[in-house]
């Protein structure tokens, strides 16, 4: 959905800084996105500090909509993998891309 | 924190999270409230084979890339039909989602529900049955789908889904913007899955 979206909208993302965080993604805040999110699911220590950065360049909505998408790919990750959605033909290639094995 | 739909998001977290202690389809308040509790352990006492509702609670919790066909398939043979099962994976992940957001903004984790008295509803979906997943569903198993044999979880879901990132009706607008743009959502919604090894 991330190509999708930036293919569709015009604008350029670069896929590794999902799997390299300290790599640009080429989105705005995208690298205060990617701390904040990694401190929120990993639970260290780092989060206010993280959070405080994207707070900076995002603004107080910011945040809580960053909390929020991430709150729900908590649920959807668990849903999908519990339940046996099968991973399509897209998701493959794009796993294959970053080096990751589904 | 100021967000235009912080009101929204709030009105209905606070909502289910009451809910979560009443009666469900399958499972009474108090093994709800079971659930939510094990939702929240460390990763210390997940087992590959559970025979109990906390230990299947447990495993979606800490261990949802590592489940098979297999390991729903010996979940039910230890006695918890796949009816409650998919209830189950329902309240983890709905409370994995709370849990989320109220940490991502700084506020503390909401005490246990409070279990209701009442038995369970057992109300079940005639329509549904099992396709290419590993529950039964109402037509082919996708996200909206999923826990479609239980009624209340995939309206409770839904919700949710809703109004933490878009309504499954606004799913193919590529270029909505939710104070973040959906560029943005997708690159935290990857980097959230990356981080969980699922690669949905």
């Amino acid at each position: 959905m991330l190509r999708a979206s930036a293919q569709q909208t015009g604008r350029q993302v670069e896929l590794s800084a999902i799997a390299h965080p300290d790599r640009d993604s080429l989105l705005p805040a995208g690298h205060q996105l990617l701390e904040f999110v990694t401190a929120l699911i990993r639970g260290g220590d780092d989060l206010p500090r993280a959070r405080a950065c994207l707070l900076e360049m995002a603004g107080g909505a910011g945040v809580v909509r960053a909390a929020a998408v991430s709150g729900n790919f908590q649920m959807m990750n668990r849903l999908v993998d519990a339940t046996g959605v099968p991973i399509g033909q897209t998701s493959r290639l794009i796993a294959d891309e970053l080096d990751l094995d589904p | 924190m100021d967000d235009p739909a912080r009101g929204a998001i709030d009105e209905v977290i606070d909502e289910q999270w009451r809910q979560l202690g009443k009666p469900g389809t399958w499972l009474d308040g108090s093994e709800r409230v079971d659930v939510v509790r094990a939702a929240r352990s460390d990763t210390s006492g997940v087992i590959a084979a559970p025979d109990s509702i906390g230990g299947v609670a447990r495993l979606v919790a800490n261990g949802a890339a590592s489940i098979t066909a297999d390991t729903v398939d010996g979940i039910e043979v230890n006695g918890i039909d796949r009816g409650a099962y998919v209830e189950i994976v329902g309240v983890v992940s709905r409370v994995m989602a709370i849990d989320t957001f109220d940490r991502g903004i700084g506020r503390s984790p909401r005490p246990l529900p409070d279990p209701v008295d009442g038995p369970p509803t057992r109300a079940p979906v005639p329509e549904a049955r099992r396709r290419a997943g590993w529950v039964p569903t109402v037509g082919a198993i996708g996200p909206p789908t999923a826990l479609s044999s239980v009624r209340r979880e995939a309206a409770d879901q839904e919700a949710l889904h809703d109004v933490l990132y878009l309504p499954y009706s606004g799913m193919a607008d590529l270029d909505a913007e939710r104070v973040l743009h959906r560029t943005q959502m997708e690159l935290v919604a990857a980097r959230v899955s990356l981080l969980n090894d699922c690669f949905f």
